[in-house]
């Protein structure tokens, strides 16, 4: 027997010759497969756009359950779900967490150094890996940034400063590499690889990053928004930055909307209501047959954090707004992904030239277009009267919804000429705009405090952040502690602390 | 198809050719109560030729005239007899108790006299499994096998169990034993197990297949000894089944028999109903149960329509009472040189839940042939089983158990009955929330949610062996293990649109899924006497395995037509298809070397070759070495002491990886636009190795006061080394895992075996049986950058793995307390929550026992069979769920005052809390599904039960004198029939699903049932 073992080296290495073989997935591609090589690269690249705005799943884990409702368009409307009164459950984010990197993050990654990859391609694979990185930074605070998606080196949480003026250099470079030549094809769901279009979302992206630092870094966000300007950014709908949706990867809005796991918000209630904006009916539909006859036929709206989730006809999912007609689970194949717009490249340079930074017009412009665009955007048809109107009101003021005591702000929509109300109609504006894009809508808040939303009725036990105010960041989970507690610790420590009320370094945080 | 028709040629030739040996038949009977004794081995010493007796204790053999027959049986002792040229043999033997010295069959189909072999091994009888049956073997081995835990998963009949022996040690690989039919392993026994959080179910795993009625004997090897016969994979123990054989008789021997069972839940969750639907104010529109109490008030439901509130049980009203029918025909036949049978085999069963059936049909053909040089035994079993209506788990509104659990009291049964809302164009629910992914109406979901499996099934052998010299024996065998799934689910028009792929018009998937297994072995075995009093048996042989799995599936994105079932009807079809396969190639060989018949050692090695390692580290080698030594017949022993023996083994096991391990790929999907990739998440690793099992044993059979009383105990070491684990990675490096060789898990453990037969006379007999069995597993090292592997992660409980503690050791959310251990009660009045860091114990049993009680009075025979699960936690989601929802009767305290104190002290002092709260606050902290508070939820394991009862009555023999009937054999029995000792609110044998890591969770388990039935046995 034992000599049958050692013969056996000899007898059976030609048996044998076939396991590499077999050992390899056939319906599954390597890298370097010359095979698919060619094609890998707007395969890679088109799921990290159709993926990296998220599927349904982890859409709703990550953004409807946490920035769609800390932005307060909308307010949860089931009981079980308690990250409206800021209980973080951390499942929802290890689920979104693990999907980040190893799925979208990697695949731009192995773009931007592959071999098979044009330049164009390398470089829209850039601009897109800012985009999606500055969701995450400005959710968690310090990440792991720069050297994201390479297994060679331990991981590293890097300062939200560091990120962001990488960032800035990231979509400086990559937008003026952008050259005539070689570019992806229909697999960018976005510009289908139109160069011109990407230099555009890349400044338009770097003059969002611009102003939102603009409080904690004033003379690195004139920087960057004047070059932004300068080279170019969005000036009309039609360079809108939206992603083709279709059956197999529908609108993961739509699709979720069917749940009725969340509602309109008092927020939207007191703003679109009392403005008596026609963007509500295209937002939001009005209570259905459904309901509670007191409430058919009405826009309501349920107050972020309520704790009688369905214990009152007031806060019944039944009772208050779902989304409107063209965000419904019929439409979810059809509606695109709306990701960046004119609309609020337009507020933007408005809030940029009450800075004094450079490019033409003045706020009060640039607050109109920016309005105009938002109304064309949604309501194609919408008379310009409508909109002059609408721009020029001065009697219609935000409503009080039921179970708040305010509204949610008592200037109109006409332009103050006080520069302090100016700031505060921009941001309610571009809150209007920015519709549904939660992270935004969060983000700027945290910045500028406008639009005053309403503090959560209830605060969960476990939360951290002081009654009366908000949530500024979303903590770290114990998964992520567990794989890299030093690392965690570091950024904690950095950041002055690890909970929910700690302030982001563009809010005013370190 | 090749090898399909071998098989049927050897099938059939096999029958019809003869050959030239002396022909010896004979009857063998109870020395005591001169009743024949079916199953008794015999034996052509020095040979691997051997029969059983038939139920008349009948045999009929091959032998050389000169030869000798080693007669043995269970719970007899055995007997040498000489053939001495005799064709007709009466043999009489005497009972011993327990089951020591009988001839085993070990690896290989090799027949062994069990008191040679240096490791434990247990064999339990065909009798034991068809008396009182299961449908699925694998139950009825719990609490009869030492060491065995089963656990079941909860999709109805056909769904699949977990089996472990001696623990678990594998952290992410297969730790079941192999399943070994007639010499020829078949496929892993793990089930197609999805059931989730939340959705998914349990499929059938491959030994539940099995007909029950088809097996004459189970042997089970604890150890990893048999794994240089077997391969890696014996390194979980093996279960070494034979099926019947065909006897020598006169004409055609034919039995039937019939079982018919009837099951219903064991257990039913208790409920408050004082309490109406829901939060404060009643709401006919809400899942909660917080709402008034109910006075008999005038109420109106979701369609307006009002009546006087009242209790209402859902679940009774739900569950219904499940049966199985089993008729069994099998035909049996033979001359001097052939034997042949034939059985068929129809199993109906229906669930608990309504519309959930299982059809089952099974043909086996077992041939063998002796042309004197030349055995041939081949055998064909084919399987077809469909299941309709499989229940869904998990929390979802798909499964009715969870809806009707969570169902307010106050919502009435008759309108949940009227189940379809016909208002609109497409009818949907009759439901307060006809569209919602979280609670349905648990009717349309038995009715209207379609899933029908269909499984075809092939398991063939053929064996040859030749006889070279009288010394040397040389045979081939080959094995092939074919399952064909075919299964599809229908979603009717109007189910929520979460189940639907959003249409309003339905739902149709597909999937098919082909597994296959060939075994093919060429071995020489040699015996031979070395001078007077040392005989030699040695081995040598090689074999291949091959491996391959696919699945197939198509979703139709929706119906666009309602209800055309079709996927040409699909509103975006997506389909894909995924792809196993690896081949290992094997030398192995054995010797063993036995001295006077009384002392015994034995080698084994065996080097495999396997396609899922890099080139380099293909091929291992991996030996064992055991040793028995018979001390009654070495030493003198008082005369009450009868046998004596005691055995040794250490074993070595490697193991190769799981295919695909090594090369990085993208996985392809379809896009918005055409098709996308993404990189695959988990890190392959071109240098691994294989993983290592050392395992060490140390036992003793003994026998005492005329064989009255007997002991096997065993104790045991098993180290697992270098296992391929898929390491967490930080995800920011791309990549969520890793696979790498680490960590290393101990468990040793102690089994014993304890026979006694209490009263023996002519008349009445008293057999008590015992055994126990305790492991301990330990995770003595991991890897440097991980400390912790996660089995399972569900929201209420962390099942791991950590370095330096038990392996399935359970974490949960805890409340936050002092250093006395007081819950802290914040200003809210309510305590808090604290991370998962709460260690509550671990999943597995400290220790597992039975106690098996014989009587025969006559011919009647009452047998009952008690069995407990010692030690171990089991967390329970349905239970947090059903307490944030208020179902619970623990939530009726200070709900009336609205004043409910929670126990605890005021946080940071010692003073007992008084801050009076709506119990509401309290138990949706605790509860709820999103993120409950584990420690309210997890219950001790320990449970003792009554797990079979049967009463057996053979109807005398007198009676069929006269007529073609030869023995009539009625029983009665129940299973599983009630808790001596069980503290949770359900039985703490359920689980998620039956892989690891369901283990030790309770999500939406449908309850164990308990079964009554009778089984009625013809012999013609």
């Amino acid at each position: 027997m034992f000599i049958a073992a050692a013969l056996s080296g000899i007898l059976w290495t030609g048996c044998t010759k076939n396991f590499d073989q077999l050992n390899t997935d056939p319906n599954n591609p390597t890298l370097d497969n010359p095979a698919v090589a060619a094609g890998a690269t707007n395969a890679l690249f088109s799921s990290a756009i159709s993926r990296g705005l998220m599927e349904a799943g982890e859409f709703q884990r990550v953004q409807a359950l946490y920035a769609d409702l800390y932005g307060q368009h909308f307010a949860t409307s089931q009981g079980y779900f308690f990250s409206d009164r800021y209980q973080i459950n951390q499942g929802w984010l290890n689920f979104g967490w693990d999907l980040f990197y190893p799925r979208d993050i990697k695949n731009l990654v192995d773009i931007i150094k592959s071999p098979n990859a044009n330049n164009n391609q390398k470089q829209i694979a850039r601009i897109w890996k800012v985009f999606l990185f500055h969701r995450m930074v400005d959710f968690y605070g310090d990440i792991p940034y720069f050297d994201a998606g390479d297994p060679s080196k331990p991981e590293k949480f890097d300062s939200q400063k560091d990120i962001y003026y990488d960032m800035f250099k990231e979509l400086d470079e990559a937008s003026k590499a952008l050259a005539a030549g070689p570019t992806y094809d229909a697999k960018d769901v976005i510009y289908s690889g139109n160069i011109d279009r990407w230099k555009k979302f890349a400044n338009t992206l770097r003059l969002r990053l611009a102003i939102r630092i603009s409080k904690k870094d004033p003379s690195k966000a004139k920087t960057e928004g004047d070059a932004a300007i300068t080279a170019g950014i969005f000036s009309s709908n039609t360079e809108n930055a939206i992603a083709k949706v279709n059956n197999i990867l529908p609108n993961a809005y739509n699709q979720i909307s069917g749940w009725n796991e969340f509602r309109m918000s008092a927020t939207s209630e007191s703003i679109l209501g009392g403005f008596k904006d026609p963007r509500m009916g295209e937002y939001f539909s009005p209570v259905d047959a459904g309901g509670d006859a007191a409430f058919v036929g009405k826009f309501n709206g349920i107050r972020n954090g309520s704790s009688d989730l369905n214990a009152t006809a007031e806060n019944s999912f039944r009772n208050n707004s779902n989304v409107g007609p063209r965000f419904t689970v019929a439409n979810m194949t059809v509606n695109p992904r709306i990701v960046l717009t004119y609309a609020e490249a337009c507020f933007l340079m408005a809030e940029a030239k009450m800075m004094g930074w450079s490019g033409a017009g003045d706020a009060a412009t640039w607050y109109g277009l920016g309005i105009t665009a938002s109304m064309k955007q949604f309501i194609p048809t919408v008379p310009d009267a409508a909109i002059t109107t609408y721009i020029n009101n001065t009697t219609d003021l935000p409503l009080t919804p039921a179970n708040t005591d305010r509204p949610i702000s008592t200037l109109p929509v006409k332009f103050s000429a006080l520069a302090a109300e100016q700031l505060e109609q921009i941001q309610i504006q571009k809150w209007i705009a920015v519709y549904p894009d939660g992270f935004e809508a969060w983000a700027n808040f945290r910045r500028t405090g406008f639009p005053k939303f309403y503090t959560p009725v209830t605060y969960d036990a476990s939360s951290d952040v002081p009654a009366g105010q908000f949530i500024q960041r979303i903590p770290y989970t114990d998964r992520m502690r567990q794989l890299n507690s030093s690392g965690v610790s570091a950024a904690e420590t950095r950041m002055g602390g690890k909970g929910q009320a700690v302030k982001l370094w563009f809010a005013g945080g370190n | 198809m090749k090898k399909l028709c071998l098989l049927l040629f050897m099938v059939t030739t096999s029958l019809s050719l003869l050959a030239q040996n002396l022909t010896v038949t004979g009857k063998i009977t109870n020395g005591a109560t001169k009743i024949p004794i079916e199953g008794v081995s015999v034996l052509v010493k020095g040979t691997n030729i051997g029969t059983t007796t038939d139920a008349n204790g009948s045999f009929t053999i091959s032998a050389p005239a000169k030869s000798v027959l080693i007669v043995s049986g269970i719970g007899y002792g055995n007997r040498e007899i000489a053939v001495d040229g005799n064709t007709s043999l009466d043999i009489t033997l005497n009972e011993t108790s327990g089951q020591l010295e009988g001839v085993v069959v070990t690896a290989l189909g090799q027949s062994r006299q069990k008191k040679s072999l240096g490791y434990a091994t247990q064999q339990i009888g065909g009798a034991d499994l068809q008396v009182g049956r299961e449908n699925n073997i694998a139950n009825s081995l719990v609490g009869r096998a030492a060491g065995l835990v089963v656990n079941r998963s909860s999709s109805g009949p056909g769904s699949s169990t977990r089996i472990s022996l001696r623990g678990e040690r594998s952290l992410q690989g297969n730790n079941q034993p192999l399943i070994v039919i007639d010499g020829v392993p078949t496929l892993d026994n793990v089930p197609r197990s999805n059931t989730g959080e939340f959705n998914g179910n349990d499929g059938v795993d491959p030994l539940g297949n099995i007909n029950p009625d088809d097996i004459e004997s189970i042997n089970i090897l604890r150890g990893p000894n048999a794994a240089a016969l077997y391969g890696a994979r014996a390194n979980n123990g093996v279960l070494v089944v034979t099926t019947k054989k065909g006897r020598k008789q006169k004409g055609v021997g034919i039995t039937y028999s019939n079982n018919t069972a009837w099951e219903s839940a064991l257990y039913e969750i208790e409920m408050q109903d004082k309490y109406a639907q829901g939060v404060g104010t009643y709401n006919s529109a809400d899942e909660n149960s917080w709402g008034p109490l109910i006075t008999g008030q005038s109420i109106n439901n979701w369609n307006n329509q009002s009546y006087n509130a009242a209790p209402q049980n859902h679940i009774n009203e739900l569950l219904q009472t499940g049966l199985s029918t089993n008729n069994n025909l099998s035909f049996s036949a033979g001359n001097e040189k052939s034997t042949v049978r034939v059985s068929y085999n129809n199993l109906y069963a229906r669930g608990i839940v309504p519309n959930n059936t299982q059809l089952r049909n099974s043909f086996l053909v077992r041939s063998t042939s002796d042309f004197g040089k030349l055995n041939i035994d081949a055998k064909l079993n084919y399987i077809n089983q469909v299941i309709k209506n499989r229940p869904q788990g998990g929390e979802e509104a798909q499964n009715p158990y969870s809806d009707a659990l969570r169902m307010p009291t106050t919502v009435r049964n008759s309108d949940l009955r009227n189940y379809v809302n016909s208002s609109s164009a497409i009818p949907t629910q009759n439901f307060f929330a006809p569209n919602s992914a979280i609670i349905g109406n648990p009717y349309w979901m038995v009715n209207k949610l379609q899933p029908r499996e269909e499984r075809n099934r092939i398991l063939g052998t053929a064996a040859l062996r030749y006889k070279l010299t009288n010394k040397i024996n040389v045979t081939g065998r080959v094995g092939i293990d074919r399952v064909n799934d075919d299964n599809n689910r229908k979603v009717y028009a109007g189910t929520p649109t979460p189940f639907t792929n959003n249409s309003p018009s339905g739902n149709f998937s597909i999937e098919r899924y082909f597994a296959e297994e060939i075994n093919m072995e060429l071995f020489a075995d040699y015996t031979s006497e070395l001078g007077k009093d040392f005989k030699l048996n040695a081995l040598v042989g090689t074999a291949i395995r091959k491996n391959r799995s696919e699945i197939a599936t198509s979703n139709a994105g929706g119906l666009d037509l309602p209800d055309l079932f079709a996927m040409n009807n699909g509103r975006a079809v997506t389909a894909g298809n995924f792809l196993s396969r690896q081949e290992i190639q094997s030398l192995f060989g054995s010797a063993q070397l036995g001295y006077k018949d009384v002392l015994f050692l034995d080698v084994t090695g065996r080097n495999d070759w396997a396609s899922t390692l890099p080139a380099e580290n293909r091929s291992y080698f991996y030996p064992s070495v055991s040793v028995s030594a018979i001390i009654s017949e070495l030493v003198k022993l008082p005369d009450w002491w009868d046998f004596a023996k005691i055995r040794s083994s250490y074993a070595f096991v490697g193991k190769e990886a799981a295919p695909f391990s090594t090369v990085q790929t993208l996985q392809a999907s379809q896009g918005v636009s055409g098709t996308i990739l993404r990189n695959r998440a988990e890190l392959v690793n071109p240098n691994l190795k294989p993983e290592q099992t050392r395992s060490f044993e140390i036992g003793g059979e003994f026998r005492f006061l005329d064989n009255r009383l007997s002991l096997d105990a065993t104790y045991y070491v098993t180290n697992s080394f270098n296992q391929i684990l898929r390491l967490d990675l930080p995800v920011s490096t791309g990549f969520n895992s890793k696979f790498v060789n680490a960590g290393q898990i101990k468990n040793n453990g102690l089994e014993l075996l304890i026979n006694a037969g209490i009263v023996r006379n002519k008349t009445f007999r008293w057999d008590l049986g015992l055994n126990f069995s305790t492991f301990r597993n330990e995770v003595v090292e991991l890897d440097e950058n991980l400390k912790t592997v996660f089995l399972s992660s569900t929201r209420v409980a962390d099942v791991v793995a950590k370095e330096g503690d038990r392996f399935g050791d359970m974490y949960v959310n805890g409340f936050v307390r002092d250093s006395e251990g007081l819950v802290q009660i914040g200003a809210n009045g309510l305590p808090t929550r604290t991370a998962r860091t709460v260690k509550m114990g671990n999943v597995f049993p400290d220790w597992t026992g039975g106690i098996n009680n014989s009587f025969t009075f006559g011919n009647f025979g009452l047998d009952f069979l008690i069995d407990g699960r010692f030690g171990g936690v089991v967390a329970s989601h349905t239970q947090a769920v059903l307490g944030g929802l208020g179902k619970l009767p623990e939530t009726l305290e200070g709900r009336e005052s609205n004043n409910y104190i929670v126990p605890g002290v005021l946080a940071g002092t010692k003073t007992p809390n008084n801050i009076a709260i709506n119990p509401r606050n309290y138990w949706q902290f605790v509860g709820g599904r999103g993120n409950p508070v584990g420690e309210q939820w997890v219950y001790d394991a320990t449970n003792i039960r009554l797990r079979q009862a049967t009463l057996n009555y053979r109807l005398p023999a007198s009676l069929f004198t006269k007529s073609f009937i030869q023995s009539i054999n009625v029983s009665l029995y129940g299973r599983n029939l009630f808790f001596f000792k069980n503290d949770a609110p359900f039985d703490p044998e359920v689980s998620l699903n039956s892989v690891l890591g369901g283990q030790g969770i309770d999500f939406y388990s449908l309850p164990t049932t308990r079964s009554y039935g009778f089984n009625v046995n013809v012999n013609f």
